[in-house]
């Protein structure tokens, strides 16, 4: 299938000038500057978060306008090669790994603000912009963009469009495919299309609902139009401590039934709190088994009741104290503690993997004592940090990949937690994405005839699987390619 | 190659990059190019590429790791607590030392030598080869040379340093060894005086003497202070930045002084690398790296440390609508943000507005816009829309080579702003002084 | 599963999804009968007519509630149980699927997030894009798939619930819906005004748009709806003619309702609000209902739904008043309801009309499409306008789930028939 491999692995009967040929093609599309083709320059194109498997693209082309991401897609589908795009590279699953090499189509020089209407509360951006420079730039409009992954700070809105991106704040207010109303995509055959608009109410299919969280595989989002929400008028922000895990567990499980929503509701056990600890010297208790970082906003004049009603229930679940913050800087540092806990990681082990799974907020004391039981059996340290009002558990598994032995063992480990959540009626990514990481999952995840109704809807919009192939779905499309088999767990950051 | 790099550099220290990506938008060249190559997880890969040995450092490689600007933006941003700097230096060190066994060590250039090397870190040399610039200011001869085209007959990078220079202050003589404290006596400190700095930027030394003095400090100037060696460990060359470093031990009566106080941003931060110093390049000379880690220790940036003493309300109104510029070295290298704002919000009728992306660095980076001059010029001029779109008529920065950087792009955009380090609006109000001239106008609402 | 409606036609009721699932695979392998999918029938006038001999296909048995875990506030039920049954159901544990339906007695879920139907509340609360958390349905080649899930935050395979919601039943026929669920809010306020015009009425609205409280309902009516509207609860909105009616919406604790009424009211005053009516609690879903019964009230020869950036709502609502249209708008949406009057009541008229709000709206990003209108109309009328920019999407999309075009063809805009506009 690709024609390019030859660059790179050596001339086959005249293949190279084909080659070479596309090469300058693109090179009148893009320039040279807008163009990487030495091998050099290509390796750190091999992986994303993702570093378990590796393939680098045989070209990479950093296109400046939609025109040329069309251009650029019609050379692919003219030579017959394979192309993927990338944002910042920060999937945790996968998402930008060229499986079958090709061109990875890098859309970080699209990155402007189109335009900000604060009066219809929406914005347009170009795909590559940075998650939070959007932000920036509302700053002071009494706006903001509301999906707030923990990555924010580098990854793209295009990005966030491919993986259906969540973060803290998702609990109250939706995921990204919440807050995008329109897309400009330019397909996998070459045309641009239209999903969506900025107006509501449209006689059409929810396309861009269907675009969101599709991994790059109906094509490439060339523009977004997004949702702009009101900031909130007052914060509270608390720290629970529970003496044990199924405690905190169930003093989640109390708050969601009882019917309130905080704006976020993260859970860290002991083993990040010992690690943040070390880092940051927030004056968490050594000693609890777990504490929840609660937030509710809103009104000034509902906050307190609310959290009022949520101190009640954490101290009817258990807690042994429920502290509150105090000031700005006391709240920005529990959540620069929250959002930076995987760094802190390091300081627990040399090596560590994580999973994304999800079950029903009611089943999280269940899921919690089977990953300690599961710890246990397999001689696992296992430490937990995640999105608990969402149910969106993140266990780290806790290892050192020079032991051959062990590492095995976490592998196994892992994917036992994974099958927990399906049998607990959850699923295995709620938020990282299928990508290539979880491939194998889904047949457990769905039935045969689903995947097959995800696989034809695919077939339909990507005709020749050259978009973004072996993604997602575990079936490879028309391109035939196998899925990369996982030998080993990897060593990454989860948001 | 691969053999060379992994003498100096920590191998571990690969590892502790998880690459997750975060750093990437805190790097300003990943933010001008897109280019993962040109960001810090890019560059860490590149460099560990070249340790294993799965690449040649092939001048495609060298070229992305030299347009690092040293900013540190990405230690910063990095939750995993990577050491980015303790990567590159080394791993630059290396390059320098293979380099050199192959007969191209860009140090000898005429540039590093004559310029870098044998100017920069002498304040009086610096002084007397700007002479002939700050008379040519002063008669408008440099304008009249510009128009006629005559710099273009200078080196490149001549004409640069040529275009950076403000306007030169007239040469102001040394400070005294002591100044003593106004009021009641709170502290004593000595005061590093830089040397890119002394020579441009008298005023701001005297500003920050004054100022501490006004906060009841009694100031030591020891006359036998040299140059911090930034230039030189920044750029491959340690074993005369350990030269400098140690006659630095030696001026500073370190037992004697509460602290001593620097008002370059790069250069505190050097200061606090004295201790990497120590450790990498002192290993066998335990009385050296102790002497070096005592002198470390007492470092303190002015803001910092003015912060910490509690500073005298000052009195004097400057009504300016100004923003703050954070430099690199004090952000990033030092984790100082809040202090200097925390300062400039004590001065009556200062309104700060906030500076978009006020923590990416503005192209200056030591000698960097020499060196690169291409990326130097994109950044001062993002630096400069950042600046413009706040409405802010006098932009504050603390560090001599930012502030060189953004007022020559200032200049070329002829807009009416003034750059001035935070220490010396400080001292104009704690002096009831007013704001020049031309800025005592109404500020522009925006 | 077979049975005959009262007028004697043929109609298939399946009792599981699995019958449903066998039907459609038959049909589609053997007569290949156009089918037409069938909830609480509240939809039916909707878009073009049938095609003849359509058979229809009714979900209403199929109305069992899966599972009910009101502690994870979601619920897993099939899709022909009735919008009130299923409010009933989830009230008794104080939750509820926060989207509006009218005839709520007879709309069933499935119909409900097929026609995507929402009402007033959607700019505090959403649609139901945003609760579908699950789905289940079988295609026109009669595959019973599954996507999503029962949690509420799940990347994994594409999401076919957003797909589904809207389609029209032009995909598959929806058998299982999982709901993400909200709480029936301790408290809540209507605060309804008059203003002198649509102009005041704009800046109004424009004003709430930076208001510090937090309204889940902005509400406009033209005098005349209001009437409608005020006889239909007995309610006193009181609303002079010419003028314009606001109602403002908002809910949550008790504290939290009278603050914001309050300050709502400190707002509006430089508007000059007359005829302040305060609704609470209990009070308020009679309105509510009434106003989302509106777009339903079918006396009139033609009813249609506008969307338009919010900031055209007052230049296209100026535009529609002038024709005598009675008009309702879900404001801060930019969603326009109105009937036509009489006057209008010919085809030529109402063609014309419709081609001019058309051309209004385009100028705000916007469409118009007709909810309802005589039967003989349909031949000629476009119900949708012109084609948007993802019809070519659409049609492969339809030719992967109904290769065969047997669920509703030709009725909707993913493949309207073919007409003379």
């Amino acid at each position: 299938m690709s024609t390019l491999r030859t660059i790179s692995g050596g001339p086959t009967d005249g293949t190279e000038s084909a080659g070479a040929q596309m090469l300058e093609r693109f090179r009148a599309i893009v320039g040279d500057d807008g163009m990487l083709s030495r091998e050099d320059e290509l390796l750190v194109f091999e992986c994303d978060g993702f570093v378990i498997e590796k393939k680098a693209p045989d070209v990479v082309l950093f296109p400046t306008t939609t025109e040329q991401v069309v251009q650029i897609v019609r050379i692919c589908n003219e030579f017959d090669v394979p192309f993927v795009p990338r944002g910042a590279g920060t999937s945790l699953a996968g998402g930008c790994l060229p499986v079958g090499g090709g061109v990875m189509i890098t859309l970080t020089r699209m990155q402007r603000i189109l335009e900000i209407n604060l009066r219809d509360r929406y914005a347009i951006v170009e795909p590559g912009l940075v998650n939070s420079h959007l932000t920036r730039a509302l700053q002071g409009t009494g706006y903001h963009y509301a999906p707030d992954p923990s990555s924010q700070g580098a990854c793209t809105i295009c990005g966030n469009v491919a993986t259906n991106s969540g973060g803290p704040h998702t609990l109250k207010y939706g995921v990204t495919v919440n807050h995008v109303t329109g897309l400009e995509v330019v397909t996998p055959e070459g045309e641009v299309i239209q999903l969506g608009g900025v107006a509501d109410s449209r006689p059409e299919l929810d396309l861009t609902g269907l675009f969101v969280g599709s991994e790059g595989t109906f094509g490439i989002c060339t523009k977004a139009i997004v949702r702009l929400t009101r900031d909130p008028a007052a914060f509270r922000t608390m720290l629970g401590v529970f003496e044990t895990v199924r405690q905190a567990t169930e003093a989640i499980s109390a708050i969601i039934a009882a019917g309130i929503v905080p704006a976020a509701l993260e859970m860290m056990d002991q083993g990040i709190v010992e690690a943040l600890e070390a880092a940051f010297q927030f004056g968490f208790p050594l000693d609890a088994g777990a504490v929840l970082l609660i937030e509710v906003d809103g009104l000034a004049v509902g906050v307190d009741d609310e959290a009022k009603k949520i101190i009640d229930l954490c101290r009817e679940s258990g807690a042994r104290e429920v502290r509150s913050a105090n000031s700005p800087q006391e709240r920005q540092k529990l959540w620069k503690c929250r959002k930076q806990a995987f760094g802190a990681i390091g300081r627990l082990s040399p090596s560590y993997c994580t999973q994304d799974g999800v079950v029903p907020r009611t089943r999280l004391p269940e899921i919690l004592d089977f990953i300690i039981d599961c710890g246990h059996r397999h001689g696992v340290r296992i430490v937990n940090v995640f999105h608990a009002g969402d149910g969106n558990i993140h266990p780290i598994l806790l290892f050192d990949e020079r032991d051959e032995a062990q590492t095995q063992r976490v592998l196994q480990a892992s994917h036992e937690i994974l099958d927990k959540c399906i049998e607990l009626g959850g699923s295995v990514t709620g938020e990282h994405g299928i990508g290539v990481e979880k491939l194998s999952f889904m047949q457990k995840l769905f039935g045969e005839s689903d995947v097959a109704v995800m696989s034809d809807l695919r077939a339909a919009l990507n005709p020749d699987g050259r978009c973004s192939p072996s993604k997602l779905l575990p079936t490879a499309g028309a391109c035939g390619m196998e899925e990369v088999p996982q030998i080993k767990p990897g060593r990454k950051a989860p948001m | 190659m691969a053999e060379r790099v992994l003498d100096h550099v920590e191998y571990d220290r690969f590892l502790d990059c998880v690459h997750c990506g975060l750093c990437t938008s805190a790097c300003p060249t990943y933010l001008e190019t897109g280019d993962e190559n040109n960001s810090p997880r890019g560059r860490i890969y590149l460099m560990r590429a070249v340790a294993d040995g799965k690449l040649p450092l092939s001048d495609t490689v060298q070229r992305h790791l030299d347009l690092c600007l040293d900013c540190r933006s990405c230690e910063t941003a990095c939750p995993s607590g990577v050491q980015y700097g303790r990567l590159i230096e080394p791993f630059r060190a290396a390059t320098q030392e293979q380099a050199s066994l192959a007969g191209q060590d860009v140090t000898r250039s005429w540039f590093h030598r004559g310029i870098l090397y044998g100017l920069f870190p002498y304040p009086n040399r610096m002084k007397w080869a700007l002479a002939p610039a700050r008379w040519a200011q002063r008669l408008g001869l440099d304008r009249l040379a510009e128009t006629l085209g005559l710099f273009s007959l200078f080196p490149k990078k001549l004409r640069r340093m040529q275009r950076l220079l403000p306007p030169l202050p007239r040469p102001e003589r040394a400070l005294p060894v002591v100044l003593s404290a106004q009021g009641t006596k709170r502290a004593r400190v000595g005061l590093f005086t830089g040397c890119v700095a002394e020579a441009v930027f008298s005023p701001t030394n005297r500003a920050t003497a004054r100022v501490l003095q006004a906060n009841g400090c009694e100031v030591v100037v020891p006359p036998t202070q040299v140059c911090c060696g930034a230039i030189h460990y920044h750029s491959g060359t340690a074993e005369q930045a350990l030269k400098f470093a140690l006659q630095n031990v030696a001026a500073f009566p370190v037992d004697g002084l509460d602290a001593i106080i620097v008002d370059v941003a790069g250069g505190g931060a050097l200061v606090q690398e004295y201790k990497h110093i120590a450790e990498e390049l002192c290993r066998e000379n335990p009385q050296q790296q102790t002497a070096l880690r005592a002198l470390a220790g007492k470092m303190r940036d002015v803001s910092e440390f003015l912060m910490e003493l509690g500073p005298v309300q000052p009195t004097g109104s400057l009504p300016l609508k100004a923003t703050y510029h954070d430099a690199c070295h004090l952000v990033h290298a030092q984790r100082i943000r809040e202090q200097p704002r925390d300062l400039l919000e004590l001065i009556p009728d200062l309104k700060l507005v906030p500076l978009a992306e006020s923590d990416i660095c503005c192209g200056a980076a030591g000698s960097y816009n020499l060196t690169e001059a291409d990326m130097a010029d994109r950044l001062a001029q993002r630096k400069l829309d950042n600046i413009l779109a706040s409405g802010a008529q006098v932009v504050l920065s603390a560090n001599a080579g930012c502030t060189l950087q953004i007022q020559a792009a200032i200049r070329k955009s002829g807009k009416p702003l003034w750059t001035v380090h935070p220490i010396e609006l400080l001292d104009l109000s704690y002096r009831n002084e007013p704001p020049p001239e031309f800025l005592r106008v109404q500020p522009t609402t925006n | 599963m077979k049975s005959f409606t009262s007028d004697n036609t043929e109609e298939h009721v399946p009792a599981t999804p699995a019958e449903l699932s066998r039907l459609l695979a038959e049909n589609a392998a053997t007569d290949r009968r156009p089918l037409l999918p069938a909830g609480g029938r509240t939809s039916l006038q909707f878009g073009y007519d049938p095609v003849s001999g359509s058979v229809p296909v009714s979900t209403t048995q199929l109305s069992r509630v899966v599972d009910y875990p009101a502690r994870d506030m979601t619920i897993t039920v099939q899709a022909g149980i009735r919008i009130e049954k299923l409010a009933a159901t989830l009230a008794a544990e104080r939750q509820q699927l926060a989207v509006d339906v009218p005839q709520a007695h007879r709309a069933t879920l499935g119909g409900v997030a097929a026609c995507n139907v929402s009402g007033p509340r959607r700019i505090g609360l959403g649609t139901m894009r945003d609760y579908v958390i699950g789905i289940s349905a079988v295609d026109g080649q009669g595959r019973l798939f599954k996507a999503g899930g029962r949690v509420v935050k799940n990347v994994a395979g594409y999401d076919l619930c957003k797909l589904l919601v809207g389609s029209m039943g032009t995909l598959a026929i929806i058998t299982e819906l999982t709901l993400k669920l909200r709480p029936i809010p301790e408290s809540s306020a209507l605060l309804w005004a008059s203003l002198p015009d649509i102009q005041t009425a704009d800046r109004a609205i424009e004003r709430l748009l930076t208001s510090a409280t937090r309204p889940h309902l902005i509400e406009l009516l033209k005098s005349v709806a209001a009437r409608h509207i005020d006889s239909a609860v007995h309610a006193d909105l009181s609303c002079h003619d010419g003028g314009i009616c606001i109602g403002i919406g908002v809910e949550g604790g008790p504290r939290e309702v009278s603050w914001q009424l309050a300050t709502l009211k400190d707002e509006l005053i430089e508007f000059g609000p007359t005829d302040l009516v305060e609704i609470l609690d209990d009070d308020c879903q009679p309105v509510i209902t009434a106003l989302t019964e509106f777009s339903t009230a079918s006396e009139e020869p033609l009813t249609f739904q506008a969307g338009v950036r919010p900031s055209g709502l007052s230049a296209f609502w100026t535009e529609a008043a002038a024709r005598g249209i009675s008009l309702q708008a879900h404001a801060a949406n930019g969603v326009v309801l109105g009937h036509f009057p009489d006057e209008l009541a010919t085809l030529e008229h109402a063609q014309t009309t419709l081609e001019d709000l058309r051309r209004l709206a385009a100028k705000w990003d916007g469409c118009v499409t007709v909810l309802q209108c005589p039967p003989e109309w349909k031949a000629e009328l476009s119900l949708f306008g012109p084609a948007g920019g993802q019809r070519q999407w659409e049609s492969k999309i339809k030719q992967s789930f109904d290769p065969h075009h047997l669920l509703n063809p030709g009725r909707f805009f993913v493949e309207p028939a073919a007409r003379t506009h």
